[in-house]
């Protein structure tokens, strides 16, 4: 090779190694670009019909915003397309109230939220808001990411939250999270398939059915004409959440906490069933491998495996797709059907949820926090304060009508004085409990979840509890 | 002065050559030997992704720890069980195959890119697409036993039937790969070989036996180490079929080490996991090396 060629290969090696590092991004990849929402003039709000815009300041109690240039990240779960433009009218409003304040947007799918929240903060990138999964704010609070905001808000917008869901997302007495909504599990049903079997179920908390109750229903709701064992419609749909199928402990550990008595002594099974964990967060022996948890899970356990009322594995939109006769939701499915049958097809009646002794129902949502690490925390917290607010919240609900947080949403909002939506806000407030309060949530649930799976499919039942709350209480004493 | 014209030319191009391999060993560097010691690193701390900033030395805790973890040596057994159950069936499927589309016949290019598309095929997509084939109640793979008189199986969703079902998933795919190594181990074998052996009388079997498989040795422990490394790395269809269930009957160590970092928070025990695998991996290797060396050269 020449000298010539040889220096034509440099060069070329050289450009090449200049663009692949220009190309190359700066920062942590995000799913999406980041948008960065600058004031365009004079911005204007529009809300709906009715609807009050809250001013900026409503909630909030810290100290004056600065009047610095400042960018705040959110780091935050892909919303569907009217709830994402009425995020970008709240970024609208608030940089009109404070022009010198803007927005750098990551939105990422709900299923990479906490692996991207890990990988923000494991890379020392940490945004200035995070908008998370409500029952990570013990875990978020542990860690140090996340920053209390009592101090941030007014003694009325702390008052506002019903008071478990302000539990749920405080740690050691701080308030640490904001939620955007709440969620309650009730049993929806295909009213056609319920009339045509003869069945008449209650629509008010208090006179829900049994699980026995219920699994009566689902015989008679189900149905195999060929005999099979194949049924053409089951009685109780798979499970919604998650990957689809048995092993969500939001739905499937209603089941043996409601074997469980939250007005029992303290030191009884029947209290430490309803709890799930200690009330130290120190242990789940003896909570959810109590013998009534075990009776429970076994019931549970011939749901699939000796009365086939309900698949084995998961089947996406059984319940919509009328190859199931009832399941167990949360109120985003009054949404989800008026969307998908918008001419009325299908007809959707609600019971309370099940319950073996004490009607329960998980709560918990996604929640706006404040970045521990920020530089700017009164102007994030202003912010997460401002979207927070009940006024904005009823902006939310005109979109997505899923349970508001905010006791006096269900005054202001009429659709709460009438079933099935006050049925929703009944559950929430009367028998609703947060998954358990721990900063190993993660750990808990990464354990529970499968056990709650291998039970389902024949799994010895007391064998693998006791297993689950020894794997747990393993994970939970770095938590000491 | 003809001496340092010659030294000064053999030193450029000693540099030219550097700088051409130079971003080769920085990717090597960066993307391997770096995060390898820095995982040896965090095998003696404390750490978690969610708080960095608390890193603490614990020495040798993780490693005694792991001695301890009945679940890790139970991800170790699977591990080893998959591999050896893979490399059975998958090496001599693939010498099968390559020997088949060895012969040049009429369109035999495509029969080999069939064999080799899912080796090309992302991982995650076939995992995906057989977790489907595999559903008890509505699955292919049901529907064709039903339709000859066989009843339903529940496959993955059997602590008894998972693992192999999960094997005959990653044979599917990988075979391809392996069959390629072959191949190309094939075709360097002489005619001549063959000839003499014909000569000889040798029936078709003595001379597979008596020729292929001793001049093709140095490849069968290629594609054995290969294999088996490969084996040992598997991830992606216990994390997309079956998260290590039922019962952790699909439970394989990589999948082990991932849970204890990230979903665990405990990087610097899964850190010290990792370094174990390596060395098992090391030791493995240098085993087949040791007995499989080829004895032949042509």
């Amino acid at each position: 090779m020449s000298t010539k060629q040889k220096w034509l290969c440099l060069s070329l090696l050289g450009i090449g190694i200049l663009l692949a590092s220009c190309a190359a991004p700066a920062s942590a990849p995000t799913t999406a670009a980041p948008a960065t929402t600058a004031p365009s003039g004079a911005a204007t709000a529009r809300p709906a019909a009715g609807i009050t815009v809250p001013s900026v300041e409503d909630g909030y109690a810290g100290p004056a915003l600065t009047t610095e240039p400042v960018t705040l990240r959110i780091l935050r779960y892909q919303m569907g397309p009217p709830q994402e433009a009425l995020l970008k009218q709240w970024m609208t409003e608030f940089t009109a109230a404070h022009p010198n304040i803007t927005f750098q947007d990551e939105p990422v799918p709900f299923g990479d939220l906490f692996t991207k929240i890990q990988a923000s903060v494991a890379a020392g990138d940490p945004p200035d808001l995070y908008f998370y999964d409500g029952p990570f704010t013990k875990a978020y609070a542990y860690h140090n990411i996340l920053l209390p905001v009592d101090q941030y808000m007014t003694q009325a917008f702390k008052d506002d939250y019903v008071p478990a869901t302000l539990a749920e997302h405080s740690y050691q007495g701080k308030i640490y999270g904001m939620p955007e909504q709440q969620s309650a599990v009730a049993l929806g049903y295909n009213e056609d398939m319920v009339k045509a079997a003869g069945l008449n179920p209650p629509q008010e908390l208090g006179k829900g059915w049994t699980w026995d109750q219920a699994l009566d229903a689902w015989k008679k709701l189900q149905q195999d004409p060929s005999g099979s064992g194949n049924p053409t419609v089951w009685g109780l749909a798979p499970s919604q959440f998650g990957a689809g199928g048995a092993g969500f402990y939001y739905r499937d550990g209603i089941f043996p906490r409601s074997a469980g008595d939250p007005k029992a002594a303290k030191d009884s099974s029947a209290y430490k069933t309803w709890a799930a964990l200690s009330d130290d967060g120190s242990t789940v022996k003896g909570y959810i491998d109590s013998q009534e948890a075990i009776d429970a899970m076994q019931w549970f356990q011939d749901l699939t495996m000796k009365w086939a009322v309900t698949p084995k594995v998961g089947i996406p939109n059984a319940f919509l797709d009328r190859k199931a006769a009832t399941s167990l939701e949360t109120d985003y499915l009054i949404g989800n059907v008026k969307t998908t049958f918008p001419n009325g097809d299908f007809h959707l009646g609600w019971t309370p949820v099940p319950y073996f002794k004490t009607p329960v129902t998980m709560t918990g949502s996604i929640t706006y926090g404040v970045g521990a690490k920020t530089k700017h925390p009164a102007e994030a917290a202003a912010f997460a304060i401002y979207i927070s607010d009940v006024k904005n919240n009823a902006r939310l609900w005109e979109i997505n009508q899923t349970l508001p947080a905010q006791l006096s949403l269900f005054k202001s909002i009429k659709a709460y004085s009438e079933y099935p939506y006050k049925l929703f806000a009944d559950e929430l407030v009367q028998i609703g409990v947060p998954r358990p309060s721990t900063p190993g949530w993660q750990e808990y649930e990464a354990i529970i979840d499968p056990a709650i799976k291998d039970i389902s499919l024949g799994a010895p039942v007391a064998d693998t509890l006791h297993r689950a709350a020894d794997q747990i209480d393993a994970q939970l004493a770095k938590y000491k | 002065m003809a001496l340092s014209v010659r030294r000064a030319r053999q030193i450029r191009f000693g540099l030219f050559v550097a700088l051409f391999l130079a971003p080769t060993f920085i990717g090597l560097f960066l993307f391997q030997a770096l995060p390898t010691l820095t995982a040896i690193r965090n095998s003696f701390y404390e750490y978690s992704l969610l708080d960095p900033d608390r890193l603490t030395y614990i020495g040798l805790a993780n490693y005694t720890r792991m001695l301890k973890d009945t679940i890790f040596f139970k991800s170790i057994g699977n591990t080893f069980i998959y591999a050896f159950f893979k490399i059975l069936i998958q090496l001599p499927l693939a010498l099968g195959l390559a020997m088949l589309v060895q012969r040049p016949l009429r369109g035999i290019g495509i029969v080999r890119s069939a064999i080799f598309a899912p080796v090309v095929t992302a991982v995650s997509i076939i995992a995906v697409v057989w977790n489907l084939m595999y559903d008890p109640e509505h699955g292919m793979f049901n529907s064709l036993l039903v339709a000859i008189g066989i009843g339903k199986q529940p496959f993955l969703t059997s602590a008894s039937q998972a693992m192999p079902a999960i094997i005959a998933m990653s044979i599917w795919q990988d075979v391809g790969f392996t069959m390629v190594i072959f191949l190309a181990g094939l075709q360097g074998i002489p005619e001549e070989f063959y000839e003499a052996a014909a000569i000889d009388g040798a029936g078709r079997f003595q001379r597979f036996r008596h020729v292929t498989l001793p001049l093709l040795q140095r490849t069968i422990l290629f594609a054995l180490i290969t294999t088996t490394i490969f084996s040992f790395q598997v991830f992606t269809p216990i994390y997309v079929m079956t998260k290590g269930g039922p019962l952790d009957s699909t439970r394989l160590a990589v999948y082990d080490i991932f849970e204890q970092g990230f979903v665990f928070l405990e990087m610097g025990y899964a850190s010290a996991l990792a370094v174990v695998l390596i060395g098992l991996l090391l030791i493995i290797a240098a085993i087949q090396s040791r007995f499989l060396r080829a004895q032949f050269e042509y």
